[in-house]
């Protein structure tokens, strides 16, 4: 209850006014003239509050956003390098299954027994051209076998432990094999040279080997089947002694990619060497 | 023992990485000689009996993994070791300048060594394309030894605290 006629007057003041104000709006609200009066005294304050508040608001929200979009990066960045991954492996695969498919149908073409082995080292020192093959004589490699990849010879092993064998690579000078010009049927012998070619000596003098002409395996060492590519002639010269021509031979085989090798399981000697062989190989 | 011990595993690990990460880097024609450099490494230390020994190991394993008769790099190895432990008695060589001259010198003398038994297995070109490989692959392993050296010197530091060597 109120107290006093003060308050009471406070009272009905308040009333009077709510009146005052109910009664001045006309027939369209909003349109009265202390609606308008208000309006127009609270209208810059209204705006300017608005205006900070909305400011506030978009700063916050993209602050939101942005930590929303960062969390999104972050995930994209980690998709996109879990794909980057997944695409160097499925390239690494692809190009492994292209080069075991190659030493299958390699494998098909011989008509020895052959096994295939990952190359999982090479040479300490570097003076040697030599490689390591992951099976030894548990897996019936043993020294003096040949070795070989779709594109030709790589060379021959040379010592074979339990679990891993060496191989003496053709570009070796201590490799030698015995070759025939394709064209021209000559013979000779090739082995390595310390400048990463090899060089095929005792050619008769006679011979019409000429660069470009491709060198295969005769099949006469006992090593090699016959009829394996080595590579091709670079350049003819006579030798030193003038008995006999020389010729530097390109690999057909690229050492330094090797990943998978083919090694023939054959013994010393026991391969067929009957003419027109290497024509059907 | 102790010191021998871990000479023997820097040999294991040098053998390991020579045939596999080094190809990576160099070519290998011109891979370094990391072992050689583990050799001179040792001979510049006192222990005399466990150096040697390690020299013949560590060149038996270099024959072993790659295309040398065995016993070529035993022998060269054993002939460096004494040679730089000699001159490091005579000249005081154990600084860095005076390190990597005698890698250099070693390494030549072990190129030298396998071209000259390569010409007396065969015929080989030693002509002057051998002299440049001899040279280039001297002058990469005295360099690769200012990397090596310091990482021997750490881990040997290391290694002596832990078990109480000196």
């Amino acid at each position: 209850m109120p107290r006093s006629i003060r308050e009471i007057a406070i009272i009905l003041l308040f009333i009077a006014g709510g009146l005052v104000i109910l009664f001045s709006t006309g027939t369209q609200s909003g349109n009265g003239p202390a609606t308008r009066a208000l309006y127009t005294l609270l209208r810059p304050f209204q705006h300017a509050v608005f205006s900070v508040h909305n400011r506030i608001g978009s700063i916050w929200y993209s602050y939101v956003d942005l930590l929303g979009v960062k969390e999104q990066n972050k995930a994209l960045q980690d998709e996109i390098r879990k794909l980057r991954l997944q695409r160097a492996d499925l390239l690494f695969k692809e190009r492994e299954n292209r080069r075991l498919r190659k030493l299958l149908n390699l494998k098909r073409q011989h008509e020895f027994p052959s096994i295939v082995a990952r190359v999982i080292g090479e040479d300490a020192v570097g003076w040697y051209r030599t490689l390591f093959i992951d099976r030894g004589t548990g897996d019936g490699v043993l020294p003096e076998m040949a070795v070989t990849v779709a594109e030709g010879v790589v060379g021959r092993v040379t010592r074979s432990s339990r679990e891993m064998s060496q191989v003496t690579l053709l570009t070796d000078p201590d490799l030698s094999v015995g070759c025939r010009i394709a064209r021209t049927r000559d013979r000779g012998v090739l082995s390595g040279s310390l400048d990463n070619g090899c060089i095929l000596r005792y050619i008769r003098l006679e011979s019409k080997i000429r660069p470009g002409d491709e060198v295969v395996t005769s099949g006469l060492d006992g090593i090699f089947p016959r009829g394996l590519p080595i590579g091709r002639v670079g350049s003819v010269s006579k030798g030193e002694q003038g008995l006999f021509l020389e010729a530097s031979v390109i690999p057909a085989v690229n050492f330094s990619d090797i990943e998978e090798v083919l090694v023939v399981l054959g013994r010393r000697g026991g391969f067929d060497i009957r003419p027109g062989l290497e024509e059907r190989r | 023992m102790k010191a021998f011990l871990f000479i023997a595993l820097g040999g294991i690990l040098t053998i390991i990485v020579q045939t596999s990460a080094v190809g990576l880097i160099v070519p290998a024609a011109y891979k370094p000689d990391i072992m050689l450099i583990l050799v001179v490494w040792v001979s510049l230390r006192p222990a005399m009996v466990a150096g040697i020994a390690f020299a013949f190991v560590g060149g038996i394993l270099v024959d072993l993994f790659s295309g040398s008769p065995t016993g070529l790099f035993a022998l060269v190895y054993c002939l460096i070791f004494v040679a730089s432990s000699s001159a490091n008695s005579a000249l005081e060589i154990n600084r860095p300048i005076g390190r990597v001259l005698v890698i250099f010198a070693a390494a030549l003398g072990s190129g030298g060594a396998v071209v000259l038994t390569r010409r007396l297995a065969g015929p080989v070109d030693t002509g002057i394309h051998m002299v440049s490989v001899i040279l280039v692959k001297a002058l990469i392993t005295a360099l690769t030894s200012l990397i090596v050296f310091p990482i021997l010197d750490r881990s040997w530091a290391r290694y002596a605290k832990q078990v109480g060597e000196r």
